[in-house]
């Protein structure tokens, strides 16, 4: 079953069961003070990107995201806060486009210093298309930045940044394997962990379930088997 | 090239290919290296022999249940890998995990870090050449640990122990003088491998000045964990970016000057008798008792929608879990940021202009792990 | 090899499809004239020459001995893919001692008799697995440790998971564990062995 799917049941059910005791109280207590209309807003199955944008909160004065735009002149960023990560990280998603420019303002300068890239992951957004999140570090200055950036399914191609950080590059190759990215100059763009013979379909696009059991022990469950001696 | 009589001949790069199937086997991994006479001219990495899925099947998971899958990523240093999944979960929610588990935590994990130590040493003496001893040697010690991950847990390798909000069951009756134990039998575990190899001349002679990275190099390519403090980056996620209780104890980072295979040895060596230390420090702080779980623990594990990235310092590196959760009971997407597969992509930087024989130790003095290659 | 580089490629008329050519004017090499000699010899199980000398007098007692000695010095292939050859490394280790039954881990498929699958085989290590088996010489048997090499284990949903390894070779003795612990192999191989006994007459 695919995940709108799944996520309509659930959140089906949880709307016709009446909530017990426990879990509200247990859920309200966890779940972060400023976000109750994130909260509100979860059981709804359409449109889950709203959830997202009511739990927005812009980053106080003086965040990293400042230094981002000083040194990366005229870039289009939407900047953010990502409470959970700890040392209060921010998050800041640019154009396409501009990805190169950040990128290198981001490690080439010496306010941010941003020399370790930590993490690469695409992410699959269906209707919102596909996404980049690249996780910075600086040894130096001792601060974190999350650079996120959308592209289409009709257009799914990036600027490869392996160029700018040469780890980069084995993350790219992972990230065409999993969701069909296309980073462009990237030295080579083969498929890195999946046999050659296919590669054509995507294993982390949302449109590509898993298998159920039965359908493939279907195959071990014929009449007759393991009942002979061979 | 032509020789007398008339015939011609090509002369190419003989490309060698170190197959999925080695005997110096971490795996399934497979090299191909161009050689000009001995020394490595390109080396090809090809990877994903292992490519089954974690992060696909993790997605069709719930927050317990993507426990073992954790474990079974990376299968040597299983507590690390669970502690960074439900550190992820922990922060979405907004738990808080009562001390006693924290601590007790903390002691699994430098044990297993002590076990996953003992490996690399077994298995890096026979890429250096000891057929056998070290690996004896250190797998006795895993023994010992793995007993006394048995008691606690069940199983000798997947424990699936942690949970959300903190343990699965309490320890033991007997855990603190288990450790004591164990701890003894390591300490003297150490100072055997420590006997077998580091004076070694034939050792030495192997590890010394090859393989040599330096600290930008290490900072470009990602890498993490051992390698980048063999190179002269004193930076460790425990204390540096301390999460649970790593910030009440006092220990050293060993950090080394050449970058070469050697120092990663040594790094590594001495990152087990500081985790000694660490274990020493925690059964000390350990609270006798307490509750394991969080008292307003939800019955049913849901997070918000929200996104984390959570990392913690596992044997071989950083391990980060970026978790983006669309509210619900399921991960909408899991990245595993494994440490094996950043520093594995310096491989071909590192082995270029060295000799075919050290390539193999540079490959084992990575430490990889292929399933947390794969994924 | 590098004389048989040398040699000047013949004229399409005078090639044979498939088979190796030598230019007909240099003279064969000592190797070639031996690899000309040999021929594979046709071989029928159950046609060796002991079974028809007093059939069944001689047979029973060779059958036995050649039974024991195969059983009794398994040398099994290091083909650890995953978890699994953690603990299978474990078994051979002094703690569950695997020597003690003359069974010696060897890395090369040409001289070992068993191969102990142990981790999950994706497709794309499928065809290696396959090249491996038909590398090792007759008689040999499988073992397919853990869930994973049984039918695919814990990421049996997943596509690119072959759903065991007996999809592609054929497997003598299954034995099921996430990881199965060394006991459960050393009670695999014991099976294995007791099944070398009992197939003796065959």
């Amino acid at each position: 079953m695919t995940l709108p799917d799944g996520q309509d049941q659930e959140a089906q059910n949880e709307a016709a069961q009446p909530a017990d005791a426990p879990p509200p109280s247990g859920e309200a207590a966890a779940a972060p003070p400023e976000k109750p209309a994130a909260k509100a807003a979860a059981p709804r199955p359409a449109k889950e990107a709203e959830p997202k944008e009511v739990a927005r909160v812009a980053p106080p004065a003086g965040s990293i995201n400042e230094l981002l735009a000083a040194a990366a002149p005229g870039v289009q960023m939407k900047a953010y806060m990502v409470p959970w990560s700890p040392g209060e990280s921010v998050a800041v998603e640019v154009g396409r486009d501009d990805l190169t420019a950040v990128m290198t303002a981001a490690r080439d300068d010496s306010r941010l210093d941003m020399d370790y890239l930590r993490c690469l992951s695409g992410v699959d957004w269906q209707e919102e298309g596909l996404e980049v999140v690249y996780h910075l570090w600086s040894f130096t200055r001792r601060h974190h930045l999350t650079v996120k950036t959308r592209v289409t399914y009709a257009d799914p191609s990036v600027p490869s940044i392996a160029a700018i950080y040469p780890g980069a590059e084995w993350h790219e190759r992972e990230a065409r394997d999993m969701f069909g990215l296309h980073f462009e100059g990237h030295p080579n763009l083969v498929p890195l962990l999946l046999p050659d013979d296919m590669t054509d379909h995507f294993p982390l696009r949302k449109d590509n379930p898993l298998q159920e059991i039965e359908e493939w022990q279907g195959v071990n469950l014929r009449e007759g088997a393991g009942e002979g001696d061979e | 090239m032509v020789l007398e009589q008339g015939h011609a001949i090509e002369i190419v790069d003989m490309p060698i290919n170190m197959g999925p199937q080695h005997p110096s086997t971490h795996g399934v991994f497979r090299m191909v290296l161009a050689v000009n006479g001995e020394q490595v001219v390109d080396v090809t990495p090809h990877i994903g022999y292992m490519h089954r899925g974690g992060e696909k099947l993790m997605e069709a998971m719930d927050f317990r249940q993507g426990i073992g899958y954790a474990d079974r990523t990376e299968y040597l240093a299983q507590f690390h890998a669970e502690l960074g999944y439900v550190m992820a979960v922990e922060r979405l929610m907004d738990l808080k995990v009562p001390d006693r588990a924290e601590y007790i935590r903390v002691i699994l994990c430098e044990l297993n870090r002590l076990s996953s130590h003992f490996m690399f040493m077994g298995a890096f003496g026979i890429d250096a050449g000891l057929f056998g001893t070290s690996f004896t040697f250190a797998f006795v010690q895993r023994e010992n640990l793995l007993d006394l991950f048995e008691e606690i847990s069940g199983d000798r390798l997947m424990y699936a122990y942690f949970r959300v909000g903190g343990l699965a069951w309490e320890v033991t009756d007997n855990f603190v003088q288990r450790v004591h134990e164990v701890l003894k039998q390591s300490q003297q575990g150490i100072r055997d491998l420590d006997d077998l190899m580091t004076k070694n001349e034939i050792f030495m002679g192997r590890c010394q000045n090859v393989g040599a990275f330096s600290a930008k190099q290490a900072i470009a390519y990602g890498v993490s964990g051992p390698l980048l403090r063999a190179s002269g980056v004193p930076w460790d996620l425990r204390k540096d970016e301390p999460y649970s209780v790593y910030d009440r104890f006092n220990f050293e980072i060993p950090v080394g000057n050449y970058g070469d295979v050697y120092d990663r040895y040594l790094v590594r060596l001495e990152e087990m008798k500081q985790s000694i230390k660490i274990i020493e420090q925690a059964l000390e702080q350990l609270p006798p008792e307490g509750p394991i779980v969080p008292e307003k623990m939800p019955r049913r594990l849901r997070t918000p929608p929200g996104e984390v990235y959570a990392k913690v310092e596992s044997p071989r590196g950083e391990w980060g879990v970026y978790l983006l959760s669309k509210g619900g009971d399921k991960p909408y997407r899991l990245k595993m940021r494994s440490p094996s597969f950043c520093n594995l992509s310096a491989l071909r930087e590192m082995t270029i202009g060295q000799y075919l024989a050290d390539a193999v130790m540079i490959l084992g003095s990575m430490d990889i792990v292929l399933c947390c290659v794969d994924r | 090899m590098t004389a048989q580089k040398a040699a000047p490629a013949t004229t399409p008329e005078k090639q044979v499809d498939g088979a190796p050519v030598v230019a007909p004017e240099r003279e064969q090499t000592g190797i070639e004239r031996e690899a000309g000699r040999l021929t594979p010899a046709p071989f029928e199980p159950g046609t060796a020459l002991y079974r028809q000398i007093l059939p069944g007098i001689v047979q029973a007692p060779a059958d036995a001995l050649l039974a024991i000695s195969r059983k009794a010095s398994l040398w099994p292939m290091t083909f650890g893919l995953a978890c699994c050859a953690i603990e299978m490394i474990a078994t051979f280790m002094p703690k569950h001692d695997l020597d003690r039954f003359g069974i010696v881990p060897w890395p090369s498929p040409r001289q070992s008799d068993v191969m102990i699958v142990s981790g999950t085989v994706t497709k794309k290590m499928a065809p290696a697995v396959k090249l491996l088996y038909e590398q090792m010489p007759n008689p040999k048997w499988v073992i397919a440790m853990g869930a994973c090499a049984t039918n695919g284990g814990p990421y049996t949903r997943y596509d690119r998971v072959m759903q065991g390894v007996d999809k592609i070779i054929p497997v003598d003795v299954y034995i099921p564990g996430c990881p199965p612990r060394p006991e459960a192999l050393m009670d695999g191989l014991l099976a294995l062995q007791h099944k070398i006994m009992e197939e003796r007459s065959r």
